[in-house]
């Protein structure tokens, strides 16, 4: 097959769920025999859509990555007015989520290459859901564009011409059910679509007992790793994490392993509770995960969670919100996580993992055979063939 | 709750959401710890009033964190704001205007809404004789 990802941001220093998802589809589908290319712009970072690198063509881990410059340069002063209309529930009107769009790095040239690009390949994929590259460039040929959304339930997936380009396209890939639930509740009757997720290594080396000897890590510990950022509920695992240690535990307070970047700090009260490890390599990361007692996920915002994958692959259960249906229905399918509604119950079920050995590993091992059977390489090319043949073909 | 193949983590959670509720009920909780830190992780906008953010205003105490030129650059503001106020003392009243039409017609509405539940309820306890 041919095929053309479109991405605002592409790069191995590209952070993200989303990004990481393009990158990783991208070099798997060039690996298994298919002709691949990336249409991109020169971004890295998303608060500035500046450009950062250069335009033209290049080889990215033997993808061809095509970057064009932003013509529409950040309207800060736009950012900043709009900002907290959205952060007060209420809408933009249609010309302001249409300005809103624009104003995520629209890129004229990567618009150009995208109608230029549509009649020589099969299908061309797009994602995210939210940014100019993708609810612009998907309306440029809606009949060879596939969007893989990444959706969450925020304001931008109730704009007016975010709606408009995930209803006239021929396909959407979602991650979930759930995710899927959540277009249909948003757009009502969806256009052709297939769920798919992310692939994943059966067994990658982690070494918890040496990361702990490392960082000299004493007793039992929580990991998190992702955004540090009220979007991501990140404050909700600091509060829990400190009136567990504080008031509610059973048996004595746990350190949390903190990873990524962001915002938000601990509070006083929780900050001997934290263990601020900052960003950390891939390996790192699942070293960590595998010393730790659980990996906490509270976020709702998510359309497929790959933390909690790579928690089950390092030998890690998993405590996420009873608020996410997308995490929380891995949990309940794999057996291998537990949901939590409030402090108390984040600490009666942290008391119970920490006295009962046994049920975190039986809870590895149904995490793990879940990702086994369906998020497999294999088993995740599959679908993303049958899905690109059967809606775009 | 380890069945054969998989745990059944509905099951768990359900137990452990019972332990929850029994635990409050019976008082088990040092709820005034339990406030105490939550207020650590307050967030300040959400506990105030619209009403104390209503009001904007056009002049804000200015200062400059440079040592020596400090002062030359706190008169150098004070004299730009002060050529700007044409401009802005009428945006900032028609601002304050607005904020406060719209508040005024927020409390109307949850006044209305408090008089017709007060007054569904009501209807209900008749109902029920």
């Amino acid at each position: 097959m041919r095929l053309a990802f479109v991405t605002p941001r592409y790069g191995p220093e590209i952070l993200g769920g989303a990004e990481t998802q393009v990158r990783d589809y991208a070099e798997r589908l060039a690996a298994a025999g298919h002709e691949v290319e990336v249409l991109t712009t020169c971004v890295v970072d998303h608060h500035t859509w500046a450009d950062a690198l250069p335009a033209g063509e290049s080889s990215v881990a033997g993808v061809r990555v095509r970057r064009h410059p932003v013509t529409r340069p950040r309207d800060h002063a736009l950012a900043a007015r709009q900002q907290p209309v959205l952060d007060a529930g209420l809408r933009l009107g249609e010309g302001g989520e249409r300005a809103w769009v624009e104003n995520t790095g629209l890129s004229e040239p990567l618009l150009e290459a995208i109608g230029a690009t549509a009649p020589r390949v099969d299908a061309l994929l797009f994602a995210p859901y939210l940014f100019a590259s993708t609810v612009l460039g998907a309306a440029v040929r809606p009949d060879r564009s596939l969007v893989i959304p990444c959706l969450h339930d925020e304001a931008y997936a109730r704009f007016a011409p975010v709606q408009a380009t995930l209803r006239g396209v021929a396909g959407l890939i979602f991650n979930t059910e759930a995710e899927r639930d959540l277009a249909a509740r948003l757009l009502g009757e969806l256009p052709a679509h297939r769920v798919v997720g992310e692939g994943f290594e059966a067994c990658p080396r982690v070494d918890g007992a040496s990361f702990r000897r490392r960082h000299r890590i004493d007793g039992d510990a929580l990991a998190y790793a992702g955004r540090r950022e009220r979007g991501k509920n990140y404050h909700l695992v600091l509060e829990y994490v400190t009136l567990y240690g504080r008031a509610l535990s059973r048996r004595g307070p746990v350190t949390l392993l903190s990873m990524g970047g962001g915002p938000l700090q601990p509070p006083a009260a929780g900050r001997p509770l934290v263990r601020d490890l900052g960003f950390v390599s891939h390996a790192d990361m699942l070293d960590a995960l595998a010393a730790s007692l659980a990996s906490v996920q509270l976020s709702r915002m998510e359309s497929f969670s790959r933390v909690l994958m790579e928690g089950w692959l390092s030998g890690t259960p998993a405590i996420v919100d009873a608020g996410c249906a997308v995490t929380r229905e891995h949990c309940a399918e794999s057996g291998g996580g537990v949901w939590v509604g409030s402090a108390e119950e984040f600490a009666a079920m942290v008391d119970r993992l920490r006295g009962d050995p046994g049920l975190r590993a039986a809870m590895v091992k149904g995490g793990r055979g879940y990702v086994t059977r369906r998020y497999s390489w294999p088993a995740v090319l599959g679908r993303i063939e049958a899905a690109v043949r059967e809606m775009a073909g | 709750m380890v069945q054969e193949d998989r745990v059944d983590v509905a099951a768990l959670v359900a137990e452990v959401e019972a332990e929850v509720a029994r635990r409050r009920a019976a008082g088990d909780y040092p709820e005034e710890l339990l406030l105490r830190l939550r207020a650590g992780f307050a967030v300040e906008e959400e506990s105030e009033p619209p009403e104390a953010l209503a009001i904007v205003e056009s002049s804000r105490p200015l200062r400059s964190t440079r040592p020596v030129v400090g002062p030359a650059v706190v008169f150098g503001k004070r004299a730009l704001r002060r050529l700007l106020s044409w401009y802005v003392h009428p945006a900032v009243h028609d601002q304050n205007r607005f904020n406060l039409a719209l508040l005024r017609d927020l409390r109307a509405l949850e006044a209305r809404l408090e008089r017709l539940e007060r007054q569904a309820g009501r209807d209900g306890d008749e109902a029920h004789g």
